[in-house]
């Protein structure tokens, strides 16, 4: 049972990571409808900045801000310099260049830092937890305490305040917004920023959860993303994150278990195949 | 304060080789409902949106309040006062009612960086964007869905939400079409009361009995041109509006 319990947290912690991640995409989608696959680079570029700055200053709250400014600034560059001139095409014209990007920052990566995996050896300052023969580690515990802060935070600003309600216009339609007198554009800007930075808190907790970074550790995010805002309804956040937290939980639980000899990263296309057989709009997607 | 609120001069608008707005010319004096008639593609909607800034003129010039507007960005043409609504019904469907004219009169704010914490459900914000819902009707409705509603409540919905931008000028493109008779005439009296209260109106309509009755002027498009501009009995008895525009000089009379 203490097992069993254990397992279920630590894919609840995977899982909220994979919340983390999914977050920017699918914010970026609701406003967009771009495919924003290169969001896993700016999660890649997070991890490296991060480390960087903690090497540097030693202070992880410092690598996590500075990490967060420079991913902001990268997502936003993202948006006005590649997505932005690429609007008038077809979809699938910046989904190439989106993929473009994510696969230049790897390389960009392997050239600056090296092919080697680089180690994060930070203690985050969150406490272990004893239960009843259940351990929390202070790293899971961290993930559980910022993800939940984090979702906290993007639920008040979308909710309570004008900088959420312009958001969700110009998600529904930029032109009207901009009829309405609201600068979509900055607002898509905005949304850039609030997704990048996200990824940069996720890809520090991924390089001090497994205490590795590496140039292709966005890759498996990137594709595992874009399932999972399939699976929860394009668009739709909070099915991001019920669809993150479920794969999560069901990878551990099935590599903990179940004796299958199926790669665990399978399972969020399984699950993807299943949704779009199904419920073509995802968990929570509306049609 | 004679000049006119908005001077439109010259005004072209080509796509490729199609000219949809094709060299006009005309003022909104303030204070009037101007309407702006014509048959199906005679350039109206396009006229709007080069107002509004959702194109830009391939030639000529619109000042509003003396003020070059042509090539300024939509939402900062909104932010001078300048409200619209369109002629297919485009709510914010999956915000409510009231968020939706809400999302309208944050206006104030987003021309600067936005207030990231300034809760848009502070009293004096919501106090106003209800009243405006009063105005046009809907309060009841206020936490409803936008998607929900029926045609005839999502052109009020509209003009709500254009009301909360319009501090001057607010543009109705057939906010009339598709609804029933009584709905009609209450939108007349809205839009009447409306220009009581110092707006000047801009509309486009199709419903010549309407455009007749409710507007002070009259200008009449026909392929991107003007064709006729004056007062309602003026304009019914051109010659050359009656025959591009309503037929023959006997259905004019019946119209």
């Amino acid at each position: 049972m203490a097992l069993f319990l254990e397992q279920l947290l630590n894919g609840l912690a995977t899982g909220s990571i994979y919340a983390l991640v999914t977050l920017g995409l699918a914010l970026v989608y609701g406003i967009m409808r771009i495919l924003h696959v290169a969001h896993a680079a700016v999660y890649t570029i997070g991890a490296y900045v991060g480390l960087l700055f903690f090497n540097l200053t030693g202070s992880l709250l410092l690598a996590v801000l500075g990490s967060m400014a420079v991913c902001a600034l990268v997502g936003v560059a993202i948006e006005r310099f590649v997505y932005f001139p690429l609007l008038k095409y077809p979809p699938f014209v910046p989904l190439i260049a989106s993929i473009a990007i994510l696969l230049s920052v790897e390389e960009l990566c392997r050239l600056i830092a090296g092919p080697q995996i680089l180690t994060f050896n930070a203690k985050l300052p969150f406490p272990d937890f004893h239960l009843s023969g259940v351990t929390v580690t202070s790293t899971i515990t961290a993930v559980y305490c910022i993800t939940a802060a984090v979702l906290l935070l993007l639920w008040f600003i979308t909710t309570k305040t004008e900088l959420g309600l312009a958001m969700r216009a110009a998600s529904q339609d930029m032109a009207v917004a901009d009829a309405m007198g609201i600068n979509s554009h900055l607002i898509v800007s905005v949304t850039f920023v609030i997704g990048s930075a996200i990824a940069a808190v996720a890809g520090i907790l991924v390089g001090i959860y497994f205490n590795q970074v590496y140039p292709t550790m966005g890759a498996i995010p990137a594709y595992k993303t874009l399932a999972l805002i399939v699976v929860g309804g394009l668009g739709s956040v909070p099915g991001a994150v019920v669809a993150s937290l479920l794969l999560g939980m069901a990878e551990t639980l099935l590599i903990g278990y179940a004796n299958i000899p199926l790669p665990r990263d399978a399972l969020a296309f399984i699950a993807m195949i299943g949704v779009l057989m199904w419920r073509s709009q995802g968990l929570l997607g509306s049609r | 304060m004679n000049r006119p609120l908005l001077e439109i001069t010259g005004l072209s608008k080509h796509f490729g080789g199609l000219r949809a707005v094709d060299g006009v010319s005309f003022d909104i004096r303030r204070g009037e409902i101007l309407g702006l008639l014509g048959p199906n593609g005679a350039g109206k909607t396009v006229c709007f949106n080069l107002i509004s800034g959702v194109y830009k003129p391939t030639a000529g010039q619109i000042s509003f309040d003396g003020q070059r507007t042509d090539g300024l960005a939509p939402h900062v043409i909104a932010g001078l006062g300048i409200g619209r609504t369109f002629q297919i019904v485009k709510p914010f469907a999956h915000l409510t009612v009231l968020e939706n004219v809400l999302a309208a009169r944050g206006i104030a704010h987003y021309r600067h960086l936005p207030k990231i914490w300034s809760s848009w459900k502070t009293s004096a914000e919501r106090r106003e964007a209800l009243s405006l819902l009063e105005r046009v009707g809907l309060s009841e409705l206020a936490d409803r869905l936008a998607g929900l509603l029926p045609l005839g409540n999502l052109r009020r919905l509209e003009i709500a939400r254009a009301l909360a931008v319009a501090r001057t000028l607010l543009l109705l493109d057939e906010s009339f079409s598709g609804l029933r008779h009584e709905e009609i005439t209450q939108i007349e009296a809205l839009i009447r009361s409306i220009r009581a209260d110092g707006l000047t109106v801009l509309l486009i309509e199709h419903n010549m009995r309407v455009a007749m009755g409710l507007c002070d002027r009259l200008i009449v498009l026909d392929h991107g041109r003007k064709l006729a501009e004056g007062r309602p009995a003026e304009v019914r008895a051109s010659e050359a509006v009656i025959e591009a525009y309503l037929g023959r000089k006997g259905s004019a009379h019946a119209a």
